[in-house]
Parts: structure tokens; sequence; C-alpha cells
């Protein structure tokens, strides 16, 4: 996704996935202040600039009914549900 | 299965530029199942092809579709709308599908949003290998079922070639020789004596040259 980001003219350093524990407090706090300080200092998103909206799904044409089943194999609940 | 991966955004924006109303049309079969082309991926690529246009002051609006397989005329009917309000299409669809769908609707733009790579399984989470070359003339019941046209890097049909190391190919040492999986494979089914066999010249006919290849069933046809 990081990748996509720069395919698209955003830089990668926008995103950023980090595993920490609900037990390790100290390092999710400075994860979430590193990543402040990185967007603040890239600034606003350049998409939502200049009277931009933010970026939606846009305009979807009738029932998609495909479902993915790459989402299956992550939560079997879907299958039971869909 | 037939295995693809998506264009880079750019090239998309590139191959897309000239038009002002996009349908990104999305593929519910093989793609999907190979995370190429599918309703997520259509999803994905519509909104990164916005944002990227956003960004460069393009205007281009994108529409949303998956049809459940487009090599398929009965499927391709419903596009039949979304297609007219459209300029273009850029199918997430192999090149069996960017092809149909073209030869459907031929007033109509039809882009190729994917590069068709070749027909091979998932090997595990994320990696996906090519088991058949498509040649017309299969052989995998003489080679315990690991087809040397595809897997070994010299397509040798009378291997193996000696350059192997351990079990590795000479030519790719990331992945293992054919030949020594043949060898393995031969063994545990008890048909080691197929090596003694010289396997004559291929016939190549029925491969890639001589243009498209045609089946035809004749106690289908009506």
């Amino acid at each position: 996704m990081r990748d996509m980001l720069e395919e698209m003219g955003l830089e990668k350093e926008r995103l950023r996935m980090v595993n920490i524990s609900a037990a390790m407090a100290r390092p999710l706090s400075d994860a979430i202040t590193d990543m402040v300080e990185t967007v603040r200092k890239l600034g606003p998103n350049p998409a939502t600039r200049n009277g931009h909206k933010t970026a939606d799904r846009g305009q979807k044409t009738g029932k998609s009914t495909i479902a993915n089943p790459q989402s299956a194999i992550r939560n079997p609940q879907l299958e039971k549900t869909s | 299965m037939i295995v693809a991966e998506r264009k880079k955004i750019p090239e998309l924006l590139d191959i897309v530029r000239e038009h002002q109303k996009l349908l990104v049309l999305g593929c519910g079969t093989c793609v999907t199942v190979c995370l190429a082309g599918g309703e997520r991926e259509v999803g994905i690529i519509s909104s990164a092809l916005r944002i990227a246009t956003r960004l460069q002051g393009v205007d281009l609006a994108v529409e949303e579709l998956t049809i459940e397989r487009q090599c398929d005329n009965v499927f391709i009917e419903q596009t039949a709308d979304a297609i007219e309000r459209n300029d273009a299409v850029l199918s997430l669809g192999c090149g069996a599908g960017v092809q149909a769908v073209a030869e459907r609707y031929h007033n109509k733009p039809v882009y190729a949003g994917l590069n068709t790579t070749f027909i091979g399984i998932l090997e595990e989470q994320g990696i996906w290998t090519e088991k058949c070359a498509a040649c017309g003339a299969c052989v995998l019941h003489e080679y315990g079922g690991i087809c040397p046209v595809t897997r070994c890097a010299k397509h040798m049909l009378n291997g193996p070639c000696g350059g192997s190391r351990e079990d590795r190919c000479e030519v790719r040492p990331d992945v293992p020789c054919a030949w020594q999986l043949i060898y393995t494979r031969l063994k545990e089914i008890g048909q080691l004596e197929r090596l003694h066999r010289i396997a004559p010249p291929k016939n190549w006919s029925r491969s890639l040259d001589g243009g498209q290849r045609l089946i035809v069933r004749q106690d289908h046809r009506i």
C-alpha cells in the first residue's frame, strides 16, 4: 500500500503499520508521537487541498455480488453471513 | 488458474489520460483469487486513480463494477449500461477478458489494467507459481506430473542438464531443479523406468506459433 501511495504521487511516510501489544504503553505512545511529527512535517494531504473533497469510493454500479475469497479466508464469518 | 498482476498507477494514468469518464471493470474469477482484479482491487485501483488524477489537476470520474466472468458473454451483457455511460473501460480481467469485452462493445476503448502472466497456483499466502505453459500437447504423464516445459529453465524433455547444484536450478538458484523433482516423484510412484525412454522432439505446432489456437467440439456444435 505504501508503494501505491508513491505511485499516486503521495509520500509513503503518510502510512505506517506498527505492531504493538496493548501492554506496551510507551512504545505505542512513541509510535503515535513519531507518526504525528512525520505527518506534520509533510503537511496537509495535497489531495484534499485547494477545495478538493476527501477522496471517496465514488460511484459503484448496481450490485457487485462477487465475494473476494481472500476476505473469506481472513474472516470465516463472512462466509456464514453472506 | 490464470495469474495476473496489476499495472503501476503511472502506467494506468498514461493509458487512460485522454478520457474523462472511466469504468474500472473487475472479474470475479481467476484474477479475484490471485488478488489482481477482483472487486476489492477494483476499489483500490479506482481510489488510487481518483487521488492521482486529483493531484495532477486532471478531471477523471471513475465508476466501479465487477462481474462474475469477463470471458463469458452471459456476464459481459451485464456491463452494457455502465459501459454506455462511460468514455472507456479499464478492464482488470485477464487478456481473454479484456478482448471479450472489447469484441462485444466495439465502439468503446477497452484497456488492460493487468499484466496477464501465467497459468499457476497459489503456493502459499501471497505467492503464486507457474505450473503450465499451455503448450497444447501435455506430457505430464511422462514426468510424474511435473512439467519440464514450464518448470525446467531450459525446457528440457531429456534432462537433467547436469548443471544443477544439490537440488537447485543452475539458472535460478531460488527454485528447485525440475528434473530433481521429476526423479524424486517418479521414484516415489515406482515409475523410474520412464527415464530410460528418450523423448522425441516435442510437437510445438500446437503451441504459440501459427497464430490464435482454436478448439472445436463437433459434438457440442448446434
